[in-house]
C-alpha cells in the first residue's frame, strides 16, 4: 500500500529515454528524503530495470497511455509502483539466469529482473484491467 | 560516461571507465569499449574505481568483453569496484568467470606467469 500522506507520481512517455527519466525522478526524491547513497542506489537500479524491461519487452499495443510511476515513503519503508499498458507480464515468473558451467553457456544479458529480485525486499505483481502493475518494496537500511 | 585507455608495463592495457553504467552511459562508450576489447587479444584490466553506478546493461558489456577476450586467447579482469557496484557484480555471480580485484596493483598479478 502506497502511503497516501507522502506520495509522488509521474507519468512517462513511452520512449527510449523513459528509464533515464525514471532514474532522475527517483534519485531526486531520494535526495529530498535524505536517503543514504546505498538505499538510493537500490531504488534507482530496480526502477530503471523495471522500466527498461517494459520498454524492451512489454509491447505497447494500441494504447496511447504512458508508464505510470508512484513512490511512497513511510518510516523505514519505501515503495515504488510501476504500471504500464503492455501485454500481460508477471516478472516474478521470469526464469532466473541459467547457471553456466562453461564460457559458452555464460549468459551475458537478461540480468535485469534478477537484479530487481535481489535488491528489493518484496516484489509484487497484479494485472489490473489492461495494465501490468509492479510494486517494489524496500526496507531502508541506513 | 567516459573511457580512457592506458598501456602500462608488461603489455597490460588498463581501461578506465567512469560515470554511470546505465543505458545512456553504456551507449556513450559501447563502440569504443568494444573496439578495445573485442578486436585483438590482450591482457586487460577494466578499472571500475570511477564507475558510480552499474545496471544490468553494464554487466552485459563487461561479460561480453570478457568472453570476446577469452575467445581470442586474451585475458580480462575487473578491478576496484565501489561497494554497491561490487554488490551488483556479486549478485550476478560474475566472479565464477571473471576475476575481480580490489585494486589495479593486485589486478596486475593476474597476468604474472
Amino acid at each position: 500500500m502506497i502511503p497516501s500522506s507522502d506520495r509522488y507520481q509521474l507519468t512517462l512517455e513511452w520512449e527510449p529515454s523513459a528509464a533515464a527519466r525514471a532514474s532522475e525522478w527517483v534519485r531526486e526524491l531520494c535526495r529530498e528524503k535524505g536517503l543514504s547513497e546505498d538505499d538510493t542506489y537500490r531504488l534507482d537500479l530496480c526502477l530503471q530495470e523495471v522500466v527498461q524491461n517494459i520498454l524492451d519487452h512489454a509491447g505497447r499495443g494500441s494504447s496511447a497511455s504512458g508508464i505510470d510511476l508512484e513512490a511512497g515513503f513511510e518510516g523505514r519503508q519505501a515503495i515504488l509502483r510501476v504500471s504500464d499498458p503492455g501485454t500481460p507480464f508477471d516478472l516474478r515468473q521470469a526464469p532466473p539466469p541459467a547457471e553456466a558451467d562453461s564460457l559458452g553457456e555464460l549468459q551475458v544479458g537478461g540480468w535485469g529482473v534478477h537484479l530487481v529480485r535481489e535488491f528489493t525486499d518484496q516484489l509484487d505483481y497484479q494485472r489490473m484491467g489492461e495494465r501490468n502493475v509492479v510494486t517494489l518494496s524496500f526496507e531502508l537500511k541506513d | 560516461m567516459e573511457i580512457k585507455i592506458e598501456e602500462i608495463e608488461d603489455g597490460i592495457t588498463v581501461i578506465r571507465l567512469s560515470g554511470r553504467m546505465d543505458a545512456d552511459g553504456v551507449r556513450e562508450i559501447d563502440d569504443q569499449f568494444a573496439a578495445v576489447t573485442a578486436v585483438a587479444a590482450g591482457k586487460m584490466i577494466v578499472d571500475l574505481s570511477e564507475v558510480l553506478f552499474l545496471a544490468s546493461i553494464g554487466v552485459r558489456i563487461l561479460l561480453s568483453a570478457y568472453r570476446a577476450q577469452v575467445n581470442r586467447g586474451g585475458e580480462l579482469v575487473l578491478a576496484a569496484a565501489q561497494p554497491m557496484v561490487f554488490e551488483v557484480l556479486d549478485k550476478t555471480g560474475i566472479q565464477a568467470f571473471v576475476e575481480l580485484y580490489d585494486d589495479i596493483e593486485s589486478a596486475k598479478g593476474a597476468f604474472e606467469d
